[in-house]
């Protein structure tokens, strides 16, 4: 009996310390990606966020005088509408061009940190305003806008490591609430080639 | 019948020392250096006046900012947590804005490496620009002396705490990439300190200080 409980505390004790190295604590669901090949080469991928359900939270910020840094931070699915990841968008002024800067995080594959710069200072909602859709209006043909100057990725982790990224913004609108943020799309297009 | 008792008392009390040693491994409670002189430094508060936003899967002791925020639920990102907070440097710099989003790493092991945490920062400084972090943080010493210590044992909290959780992905610690403005470029690292004066079953009091140095 005494062996017995031996051979148990030792079962036990080995057992526990086995577990604790080979149990996978955190498996992210695996979406399959949805890519296709371009003409010219490379992956395209798009991940879609849909407004206003995806939105998480705006952040405006002005404590520095003249200068507002935009924050904004949505979910990010994929074109099949599955929630795979998060982003964050920032948007300041350097030098009288507009700054922004994308971080997709998809837990189960990696991170692409990208960054465009623009001449033009107008954001979203300025465009869409200069468009002729208010605070409270909507449209029965929905706005198609492509920002202008796209986005290329700086960092690269997980699966996405060696992999250079080029993002294009394409905002579908369908009404702008009475807060005057956007209902509609907004359509991450990547276009992903194997770094040189 | 006394056999099989005995087989399992012996497997429960082995089990049990398993577990102590696994709470009381050196090896998972190691902290990192900080680094010296770094160029940048950020200070944040995880407390809800000083959040601009927190939410995550309502599973983590940490509140959702602001109250009505989504919870991230869905089986992609369950288990990730995104915080956005105003960051401020060291006398004289620009106040910057910061957003953090971390998952829990599938790395994660509790012989060698510890509960890893994958974290992902934004930080924009206004009129200077934008620089990306990507750390790898063992947040189990935080989480024992909090989660398991307070709230599951029951004990006294033995604070105040402070923790150097930055583990890499770099051997100097997180990389730090430069991605608009004056940063555009810019390459170095970074360490994170997080100091954790109080404990009563949230970490609403923990505050963190992010470096940066420039290779």
């Amino acid at each position: 009996m005494k062996r017995l409980l031996q051979l148990g505390f030792v079962l036990g004790l080995v057992g526990t310390i086995v577990a604790a190295y080979f149990t996978p604590w955190f498996e992210h669901t695996r979406y399959r990606s949805l890519t296709s090949v371009v003409n010219n080469g490379g992956r395209l991928e798009q991940f879609v966020v849909q407004l206003p359900a995806d939105r998480i939270e705006s952040v405006a910020d002005s404590r520095t005088g003249d200068s507002t840094t935009r924050l904004s931070h949505f979910k990010l699915r994929d074109a099949e509408g599955n929630v795979i990841g998060l982003a964050a968008k920032h948007e300041l002024t350097v030098d009288s061009s507009m700054e922004s800067s994308w971080l997709l995080t998809i837990p189960s594959r990696g991170t692409i940190a990208l960054a465009a710069s623009s001449p033009n200072l107008d954001s979203i909602e300025s465009i869409v305003a200069a468009r002729g859709l208010a605070a409270g209006q909507s449209v029965d043909q929905a706005l198609s806008i492509d920002l202008p100057s796209p986005a290329n990725s700086v960092a690269t982790t997980g699966e996405f490591s060696d992999i250079e990224f080029e993002l294009v913004e394409t905002w579908v609108v369908t009404g702008v609430d009475d807060d005057g943020n956007i209902r509609g799309t907004l359509r991450l297009n990547t276009i992903g080639r194997q770094s040189t | 019948m006394k056999y099989v008792l005995s087989l399992l008392a012996g497997l429960m009390l082995g089990a049990l020392a398993g577990l102590a040693l696994i709470l009381f491994n050196p090896l998972t409670l190691n902290q990192s250096d900080p680094l010296s002189n770094p160029e940048w430094v950020f200070n944040y508060s995880l407390a809800a006046e000083h959040t601009w936003l927190s939410t995550h899967d309502d599973r983590l002791e940490i509140p959702v900012v602001p109250r009505d925020a989504p919870l991230l639920w869905e089986n992609g990102v369950r288990g990730s947590l995104i915080s956005a907070m105003p960051l401020q440097g060291e006398s004289g710099s620009p106040p910057a804005a910061g957003t953090r989003i971390s998952f829990a790493s599938s790395e994660t092991e509790f012989l060698r490496s510890g509960l890893l945490v994958e974290d992902h920062w934004l930080i924009s400084v206004p009129d200077v620009g934008t620089l990306f972090v990507h750390a790898t943080s063992n947040q189990w010493p935080l989480l024992r002396d909090t989660l398991v210590r307070v709230n599951w044992l029951k004990r006294s909290w033995s604070g105040p705490g402070r923790y150097d959780p930055t583990r890499g992905p770099a051997n100097a610690g997180a990389e730090v990439s430069g991605l608009s403005g004056v940063f555009r470029g810019l390459r170095g690292h970074g360490h994170e300190r997080l100091s954790l004066e109080s404990y009563a079953g949230s970490l609403d009091p923990l505050t963190g200080q992010l470096t940066i140095k420039v290779d």
